[in-house]
């Protein structure tokens, strides 16, 4: 594993960790929280269930440190294109 | 970064350094303002606090209140709040909060709501944000505000609304 990928297995946890607190472990065992992939040193790219998607993006907001959701889709494919697009912009 | 997270108009904490983008406003302190001359730009005049909210029949310069809890300024709000007044709450400070008293917190939010719409008042969420890596996506904020039991589509409206009553008509 390169530093990447570790740093993003652990934003993975981080965000498990503050979901469990927020929501409960059901719940958060529900979401199917897991990580992808990372891209460079601060881009984590993660996948959930849609049903739990709601306190995903709040727990997302609402963990310290810091944690920004960029986007979202539904592929893989879509979420590269857009994130690309925005790299452009 | 803004239009990256869905978000069109930003806060700016102003002072007296201007910062270029239409989608900007500034946000100024009460105390600055005396001092600051703004002629050429959408802005709101912020305050945190209590006292410097007058009666609810005097007039005052304060667009927006910054709320920190609302538990212990509820009774002095209800005297000096106006209609049509801002009251802001910071997400930046719920980060750091344990699962139970982001619980209160969001029963706090709840009541605010409520004491919102019965004042006429137009309750306003923030990141809080101090640098771009604190942004909170429009995604999110509308996950947050769906947990509050408000609905997003007429939070935004009304903010909408609310920011082009404040800022354009002056």
């Amino acid at each position: 594993m390169h530093g990447g990928q570790q740093d993003g297995i652990e934003i993975v946890d981080l965000i498990k960790e503050r979901n469990s607190e927020l929501f409960g472990y059901i719940s958060t065992e529900r979401s199917s929280i897991r990580f992808i992939q990372s891209q460079g040193v601060n881009l984590v790219i993660i996948s959930c269930k849609l049903k739990g998607l709601d306190n995903i993006l709040s727990t997302i907001a609402l963990t310290d440190p810091p944690l920004v959701t960029l986007h979202m889709s539904g592929t893989l494919k879509r979420l590269g294109k857009s994130i690309l697009s925005k790299e452009l912009t | 970064m803004a239009k990256n997270l869905a978000i069109d108009i930003l806060g700016f904490g102003y002072n007296n350094t201007k910062v270029e983008g239409e989608n900007i406003i500034y946000r100024i302190n009460v105390k600055l303002l005396s001092s600051s001359v703004i002629t050429d730009h959408p802005y709101l005049v912020v305050s945190e606090n209590i006292n410097e909210l007058r009666s609810s029949t005097a007039s005052s310069p304060i667009d927006l209140f910054v709320v920190r809890d609302f538990q212990r300024v509820d009774n002095t709000l209800k005297m000096k709040v106006k209609s049509g007044m801002g009251l802001e709450v910071h997400l930046a400070n719920v980060r750091k909060m344990t699962g139970w008293q982001v619980g209160k917190w969001l029963n706090q939010i709840r009541k605010l709501y409520k004491f919102c719409k019965s004042t006429n008042c137009q309750i306003i969420f923030s990141s809080g944000a101090t640098s771009v890596l604190e942004m909170i996506s429009g995604p999110s904020f509308d996950a947050i505000l769906k947990i509050c039991d408000i609905a997003p589509e007429s939070y935004w409206r009304e903010l909408g609304d609310w920011i082009e009553s404040k800022c354009y008509m002056r």
